[in-house]
């Protein structure tokens, strides 16, 4: 008879290193990084500048400038651009974030040298065109008309706001009136200060051959880099202060609950403790607020606790989505649970749980080389040391019962609130 | 390409093993071959509901998930109108427990009724978040009862009401279970860092001895072909106006499938297809636009959605529909644009393949459907379509007979538009 109630041998991932990546600085003092992998005839090209809200002069420039690059070069209207693109079953996509604009380039790599002239266009001579600009802005007006309609969506803009306040460029969501406001030639000021003649790193990944290499290589170095950056600026948080939003809204049958706080970044050396504490308190499925909140009094679909890190600015957010009635039950469970975190040591088992868990999830967000790169990309982008994921693992098997408590302690103190629904 | 090995156990459970030793992680993915089709009128939702159960613990392991997580993996599921699929990741010396856990919840699940009270509310506010709580969220719950009149296709896997989740109760959830997940009606795919002979030792250990079922015979109403245009109209607390045209299309093995699907790339794929280009850049008579195929195992629908500006109404938008949808029949297609189209497909199947769990959820989804090989010949068989195939395809399928259109009011605009 089978003994079904013995689970099988498992093995502990101890450690995990990832893949060398070839990196290159090329003549015009470009940093090349170059990961191949054989399994599809696939090229992913990122290229990305430091540009994002840090930079920005005006409310939502740096956004429209990444997306009007797509929109009209010297000699290609928008439809030209996106036909070229569309014909060789390719995707573009350029982003501008908080800190960065990436340019997100996917191709099967047969089709390499008919698109890179493309894109060097796309980004050396971009025009901006006016028609296409009052285009965008309407439909983003409507878009973000569509997205407030969605308390999940007012609740975390409004709980950036609070946290980061006023004029931070990490709270600043853009309102219809940014967006009316902005001008063909803030975008252009913003290219010129941001994109053109200056400095970015690349990351390929897929099939790469010597073709192609030498291809991406030439194009690259195509690129005449004339200045650093010119608005360079570090930020600090801003003090913390604590705050208490409740604001209904009539027929909603969900609130939406954000509890927050600002935080360190990667490189603090309570991070990787602080993000074992979050991941026992609501980051994964057995985390202590889905047992509680949706497993044991099913108030909710979802709940999550997370860590968000970004250059000039960190914050830990709890979030979640309640059916409307309960919600002050659910904000009061929310509290239990970080009190209980802070008051109670947890058990050997609970940590040795989340740290297996952690250390499995890590292996499996490294399941393609798409995926090893991003990791690449944020050591680079957050200055992170070089082997801060070699040594991931390691690191988080080290944290102890008390650090936890610890974190818990100092960190999940002067909460800010907002419950929108 | 994607290779993989077969092999059938005793008791009818379907096996594939496919091998990447490039990943350091393993998958164990099983699909169930039961949907939101095969429910009852009056008890919809119930297979998702379902879905949510099977994650209470089994006869001889009380928590699923703690285990997943003991040793470093993690799992989730899915339930659509015709499959609900499991799936589990975890590093690739660990994949035994995966295969352990799956076979106990296939043996015997021990549902009780506080599991099924909590989950009944989770699903429920699943259903608002997803479905209510949500601008334009509850269009299928009105377009499926409009399109499907017969076929189980009529109500969203989420289900027609929140009553229906409401209702159900514990001896339904056994009798479903023992109806559907029995292994003759399930496919188990093995992907990642595995070899072959380890994984059929595994499989025959735990699941060789789960009795077999009786693989329940489908037996889905038809739906008759549409004869007549139908139209529905909805207001909505939402700020732009939007439409909603659904047209009839074949199943997923019908010959002339992948030259619908090439139908929606010309005209809504993306930015360049004709349905963006026109309305949204040349005309600004929509916020958005575009157009796509549900991809159902039966007979599924080609689907033109679009919100619209403010100054225009959802009958003024289904004009402009039209008229792209006349130019095109009427003047066909270029060279050119047959190959955009089909080279956009190659590439989104090549890049669908880049991770090793979609390749296993492909391989589950094509057994199921009954042939597996498709999993290597949809390529193929998209860049075989000729233009002839693609027009008469269209011709057969964009006639208005064949069309069920929402419109989506704006209360806000309608009520302006009044004043």
């Amino acid at each position: 008879m089978l003994d079904r109630k013995t689970a099988p041998d498992f093995q502990l991932i101890k450690s995990h290193k990832l893949p060398e990546i070839n990196t290159q600085n090329l003549k015009n003092d470009i940093l090349f990084h170059q990961l191949i992998t054989k399994n599809q005839p696939v090229l992913g090209l990122q290229i990305v500048f430091e540009a994002g809200k840090c930079q920005e002069k005006k409310i939502g420039e740096a956004s429209f400038m990444a997306k009007m690059l797509l929109e009209g070069t010297t000699t290609k209207t928008g439809k030209q651009i996106a036909d070229t693109i569309s014909f060789y079953g390719a995707s573009i996509n350029i982003d501008s974030g908080h800190d960065f604009t990436i340019v997100s380039f996917y191709m099967l790599g047969k089709h390499l040298e008919h698109l890179l002239p493309l894109l060097k266009e796309v980004l050396q001579e971009p025009t901006f065109p006016q028609s296409e600009l009052d285009n965008l802005k309407n439909r983003s007006v409507q878009n973000l008309k569509i997205q407030e309609e969605r308390t999940a969506y007012l609740a975390t803009v409004k709980i950036k706001e609070e946290l980061f306040k006023e004029n931070h460029p990490y709270s600043n969501s853009s309102s219809e009136e940014n967006i009316r406001a902005i001008e063909r030639d803030d975008l252009i000021k913003f290219y010129k200060n941001n994109i053109q003649s200056n400095s970015f790193e690349a990351y390929l990944v897929g099939d790469i051959d010597a073709y192609s290499e030498k291809h991406i290589t030439d194009f690259i170095e195509s690129f005449e880099i004339k200045s650093d950056k010119k608005d360079k600026k570090t930020l600090q948080n801003p003090t913390n202060s604590v705050s208490k939003i409740y604001k209904e809204i009539e027929d909603n049958v969900q609130t939406s609950i954000r509890i927050g706080k600002l935080l360190f970044n990667q490189k603090h050396s309570d991070y990787i403790p602080f993000k074992v504490m979050n991941m026992i308190l609501g980051g994964y499925f057995g985390s202590r607020l889905m047992q509680n909140i949706r497993e044991d009094k099913g108030y909710t679909y979802g709940i999550s606790s997370r860590d968000l890190a970004f250059k000039n600015g960190s914050y830990f957010l709890i979030g979640t989505d309640v059916k409307k009635e309960i919600y002050q039950d659910a904000v009061a469970e929310i509290y239990k649970e970080i009190e209980r975190l802070k008051n109670e040591p947890i058990s050997e088992e609970e940590l040795e749980n989340v740290k297996n868990y952690m250390s499995g999830n890590f292996l499996g967000s490294l399941s393609t080389a798409f995926a090893v790169m991003d990791k690449i990309q944020d050591i680079h982008l957050y200055s992170l040391n070089s082997d801060y994921y070699n040594n991931y693992i390691t690191k988080l098997r080290k944290v102890t019962i008390e650090d936890v408590q610890r974190v818990a302690q100092t960190y999940l103190v002067d909460l800010t609130e907002v419950c929108i629904g | 390409m994607i290779d993989f090995s077969h092999f059938t156990l005793d008791n009818g459970l379907r096996v594939f093993v496919h091998q990447d030793k490039t990943v350091s992680i393993a998958t164990v993915n099983i699909m169930y071959d039961v949907g939101s089709r095969d429910e009852t009128p009056e008890r919809t939702g119930f297979a998702h509901l379902f879905e949510h159960l099977m994650f209470s613990g089994s006869e001889n392991i009380p928590n699923f998930d703690t285990v997943v997580q003991q040793v470093g993996g993690s799992n989730n599921a899915y339930t659509s109108p015709d499959v609900t699929n499991y799936y589990t990741v975890v590093p690739a010396p660990n994949v035994e427990t995966a295969l352990w856990l799956e076979a106990d919840r296939m043996l015997s699940l021990s549902i009780n009724d506080n599991s099924l009270e909590v989950q009944r509310k989770v699903v429920i506010e699943e259903f608002k978040q997803r479905y209510l709580n949500q601008p334009y969220g509850d269009i299928w719950l009105h377009l499926r009862p409009l399109v499907y009149q017969k076929h189980s296709y009529n109500w969203a896997t989420i289900g027609k009401e929140i009553k229906h989740i409401e209702d159900a109760t514990l001896e339904e959830v056994k009798a479903f279970f023992f109806k559907h997940y029995r292994p003759d009606n399930a496919v188990l795919v093995v992907a990642g860092n595995v070899e072959k002979e380890d994984i059929e030792k595994m499989a025959k250990k735990w699941f060789g001895d789960i009795p077999k079922g009786n693989r329940p015979i489908r037996n889905l109403q038809k739906e008759p072909p549409q004869t007549e245009a139908r139209h529905k109209k909805v207001e909505a607390k939402v700020p732009l106006n939007a439409i909603y045209k659904a047209y009839r299309m074949g199943n997923r093995k019908s010959a002339d499938y992948y030259a619908t699907d090439l139908v929606s790339d010309v005209l809504g794929r993306d930015k360049s297809a004709r349905l963006y280009q026109k309305l949204v850049k040349e005309k600004e008579i929509f916020n958005s636009v575009g157009a796509y195929i549900m991809g159902s195992v039966d007979e599924g629908l080609l689907v033109i959605s679009g919100k619209l500006n403010p100054a225009y109404t959802p009958e003024q938008g289904e004009e402009a529909i039209q008229s792209i949808i006349d130019d095109f029949l009427e003047n066909g297609i270029s060279d050119d644009e047959l190959t955009k189209v089909k080279n956009q497909a190659e590439a989104s199947h090549v890049f669908s393949e880049i991770e090793v769990l979609n390749r296993a959820m492909n391989i589950a989804y094509y057994a199921i459907l009954g042939d597996v090989n498709m999993v290597n010949t949809i390529a193929d068989e998209m860049a075989k379509v000729t233009k002839e195939e693609l027009m008469t395809t269209a011709k057969k399928i964009l006639t208005k007979e064949n069309c069920s259109t929402l419109y989506y009011y704006s209360k806000e605009l309608n009520t302006v538009a009044q004043n």
